[in-house]
């Protein structure tokens, strides 16, 4: 019953998209109001019955009811009620459903909203076709609600390495992210389509954009956070194809997030801004092609199957046609051409999109690379992490100074008055860090190289706010604490975006630091053994074993000291599964501030003998608590009001004000 | 004499030092060209992972052959020449420069360079197009200054004369 009202409800949707998209094209022709609200009713009916058609499924994966092949390929009578509610994107189908669903919330809240009356049939008909091609292979080629041909007891059961919070939240939010950039993506071609040239696309989907890419930071946070507990190797990000899908889409949206902020107060890169969400939208798509072609490995991917030349064709079509669009426009997009000078803000966001799309195309060509070269060549080969490291190191440490330089460079024309003043406090603190550093024994030159430059655009970032304070305390005589909340507050925007820098650059202090110095050992020991590595003192105390509903738990109790102090019981473990082959493992980590004791139980004999693999993995913590500013920064430079407004527009009143009266204009903003 | 006897201790006290020294380094240096290896190759069971962080069977029989070798003496080279006579050269983790696969490495810095260059030259020209600008305006003032200047001369000179 549920199945065929999910299965009804995907049908009618996609009846539904294509009246809407028709409904919008007869309005666009004829003006006639009813059309447009008749094309409005049906993306809400569109977002209805795809909401039916998930809440069915959810249902059905609720029930365990294994007539459905969904429901027995990634459910199972033992596994947890929030664990068979998120199978719904463990595998392809739901996911699939999961998309179309989100498109459809998002499609029917941007027609609610109806921002600019002479772009949202054209909007409506770019995200309705997008829904028309997610329903469309729901219902014809792969079907969520598919029943079984023969009757089972009990289900597959969901993948071990699925079974965590980790993965309860790094699908949603990665596809909210992915689905949101669809919004600007057809704002922007909708500006084209009718020969609007202006910034209030830009405007109207600042949100939309900071959100989508919010999410996708989220996604991309959580996705490591997931590898480094889950999949018990040590490490959080493997430069899989998959993981690299969805970070290339962040690289760019990143991009383009800062080259509007160009177009918003000097008119230009229009071109580019329309190039960067079209291939940040088309990087989704191809991401989510990688995921369902099967053409590359990855521990992320849903396996080989037919879906992905449909997905490649759709692509491929939604990148010509977006670009098609752009160049019949061209003339219409080439803006002003007025760079005061080499050096300012706006060249040095021309430098951190350069970049960004570098490490994009860096990323984009190691994953792929490996169909060129046997393509070329005939010969199999991998492209792994040495490959991205090596390449993305430099670019990365360069983008560690520009986040350093852009924030304190002025707008139009820096005066070395200008530099002095805002360089000298970070650059000296840079040096100081680095001598003691060295002092102290960090020899490594890259690492020594890369925490300079972080802690260079740290002490930038910290240090413009503290101007920005005492100017504040100066002109008003406000007392420290209000002087501070009021700057934040009044212009979030800005400070907004200094709080997302600084998450990103403790996350790159955690990144530096974790790959730099960790140390890694396997030991075999036998029960009362004890071991040393670095400053950990670990006792094996015993090995057991305990049983959690149907799932066998292997354990080892490990005594762990630090410099004499107790850490407590540490117990890594295996579990096996009644309906799953392999056994997951679960990693015992100690996480402080300077580092993680990470253990896992790599085997055991029947003597009670085990192996394990210690690893000491600097700063990690300092990755996720960066990950978490990030989103406070996020929230906070979006939060509604005065303060989140204030952007191009505004300062260009208050400039022209400010010129008016004979005021220099001589400060960073 | 004394000078003899002193070399000789130096002489002693190196040695002692060498044969205290030498299993530390060895045992580091073991540690590290094994770790080295370990991320340089790709388990070949098809799971994906470096050997270094894959703990699945096939993984642990290429770090017993990694061990082995290096307890032989071969070098890293010697090690990585032996596994792709095996695997072939799919069992690298990033591709040998060498070849078609230079492009592999070359690519994306030139990718990049190139973009600095546009944009250096498209910098230049707004820069330039801005300069001209103002020049264009500066001229303009001083056109509007010598009008101004002509028509009160001409204006003085209708009234006085």
């Amino acid at each position: 019953m549920a199945a065929d009202l999910g299965y009804i409800a995907i049908l009618l949707s996609l009846v539904l998209a294509f009246y809407a998209i028709f409904c919008f094209i007869l309005y666009l022709k004829t003006k006639n109001y009813r059309l447009f609200d008749s094309a409005k009713g049906s993306v809400y009916a569109t977002a209805f019955l795809t909401t039916v058609a998930t809440l069915c499924l959810e249902w059905l994966l609720y029930l365990g009811d294994f007539s459905i092949k969904y429901v027995y390929q990634y459910t199972s009578t033992d596994l947890p009620w929030f664990y068979r509610l998120t199978a719904l994107w463990a595998g392809n189908d739901g996911s699939l459903l999961l998309w179309a669903w989100l498109l459809a919330l998002y499609a029917s809240l941007v027609v609610k909203q109806n921002k600019i009356k002479e772009m949202t049939p054209i909007v409506m008909i770019i995200l309705m076709i997008n829904s028309l091609f997610f329903l469309f292979i729901m219902a014809f080629l792969t079907n969520p609600f598919e029943k079984m041909t023969m009757f089972a007891v009990e289900g597959r059961g969901l993948n071990p390495m699925l079974q965590s919070p980790g993965m309860i939240i790094h699908p949603v939010t990665t596809y909210l992210g992915y689905v949101g950039f669809a919004i600007p993506f057809a704002f922007a071609i909708a500006a084209l389509v009718i020969n609007r040239s202006d910034d209030e696309w830009i405007k109207v989907t600042r949100g939309w954009t900071i959100i989508a890419w919010m999410f996708l930071s989220i996604g991309n946070l959580y996705g490591a956070l997931w590898a480094y507990e889950e999949l018990g190797w040590g490490g959080y990000w493997a430069w899989d194809p998959v993981e690299n899908a969805s970070f290339m889409p962040w690289l760019t949206g990143s991009a383009f997030l800062h080259s509007v902020m160009v177009q918003e107060r000097k008119n230009m890169l229009k071109i580019w801004n329309i190039v960067l969400i079209i291939i940040t939208y088309v990087l989704t798509l191809f991401g989510t092609y990688l995921v369902r072609s099967g053409i590359l490995q990855s521990v992320h991917a849903f396996g080989s199957s037919s879906l992905g030349k449909f997905f490649l064709a759709f692509t491929v079509v939604v990148l010509i046609c977006s670009l098609g669009i752009m160049f019949s426009r061209i003339k219409l997009l080439k803006g002003d051409k007025e760079f005061e000078s080499f050096i300012s803000k706006e060249s040095s966001f021309l430098l951190n999109n350069l970049i960004l799309v570098g490490m994009t195309f860096a990323t984009f060509w190691g994953t792929i690379f490996p169909l060129i070269s046997e393509a070329v060549t005939g010969n199999k080969i991998t492209v792994s992490i040495p490959f991205f490291n090596t390449v993305n190191a430099p670019l990365g440490l360069v983008m560690v100074l520009l986040m350093g330089i852009c924030p304190l460079i002025a707008w139009r024309k820096s005066s070395t008055k200008n530099l002095l003043a805002n360089f000298t406090v970070p650059f000296l603190a840079s040096l100081i860090f680095a001598s003691i550093a060295y002092i102290l024994g960090l020899r490594k030159i890259y690492v020594l190289m890369g925490f300079t430059l972080t802690v260079f655009a740290i002490a930038a970032t910290l240090w413009d706010v503290v101007k920005g304070i005492l100017i504040r305390r100066k002109i008003t005589g406000e007392s420290i604490f209000i002087a501070t909340f009021r700057l934040l507050v009044r212009n979030r925007r800005r400070y907004g975006g200094y709080v997302i820098h600084l998450g990103i650059l403790m996350m790159i202090l955690g990144i530096i630091g974790s790959q730099g110095y960790d140390i890694a050992r396997q030991v075999t020991m036998e029960v009362g053994e004890t071991i040393t590595i670095k400053d950990y003192i670990i006792t094996y105390e015993d090995l057991k074993q305990k049983r959690s509903g149907t799932n066998m738990i292997i354990f080892a109790q490990l005594n762990v000291t630090n410099n004499g102090q107790s850490l407590g019981e540490m117990t890594p473990h295996k579990i096996f599964y009644k309906t799953q082959k392999q056994p997951s493992t679960e990693v015992a980590i100690y996480s402080t501030w300077i580092e993680d004791l990470y253990i896992i139980l790599a085997g055991w004999e029947m003597d009670g003998t085990a192996n394990f693999k210690i690893l000491v993995n600097p700063l990690v913590k300092w990755i996720w608590t960066g990950g978490y500013i990030l989103i406070i920064g996020t929230i906070f430079a979006l939060w509604p009001g005065r303060g989140s407004l204030i952007g191009g527009k505004y300062t260009r009143r208050v400039l022209g004000h400010l010129n008016s009266r004979g005021v220099e204009q001589n400060y960073a903003g | 004499m004394r000078d003899r006897k002193c070399l000789q201790f130096i002489y002693l006290v190196l040695a002692f030092s060498f044969l205290i020294l030498l299993p530390q380094q060895v045992h580091g240096e073991i540690t590290i060209i094994q770790k080295e290896i370990e991320e340089m190759l790709v388990c070949q069971d098809d799971c994906g992972m470096l050997v270094s962080a894959c703990d699945n069977s096939t993984a642990q029989y290429m770090r017993g052959i990694i061990v082995e070798q290096i307890n032989q003496g071969k070098t890293k080279e010697q090690i990585l020449e032996y596994f792709i006579g095996i695997y072939g050269e799919k069992v690298l983790a990033a591709p040998p420069p060498k070849g078609f696969n230079i492009t592999a490495w070359v690519t994306p810095f030139l990718m990049v360079l190139a973009g600095g260059l546009l944009i250096y030259f498209a910098l230049e020209k707004w820069v330039f197009h801005n300069r001209l600008l103002q020049l264009e305006e500066v001229e303009q003032d001083n056109n509007l200054d010598l009008t101004e200047y002509e028509q009160r001369l001409e204006d003085e000179l209708k009234e006085y004369w």
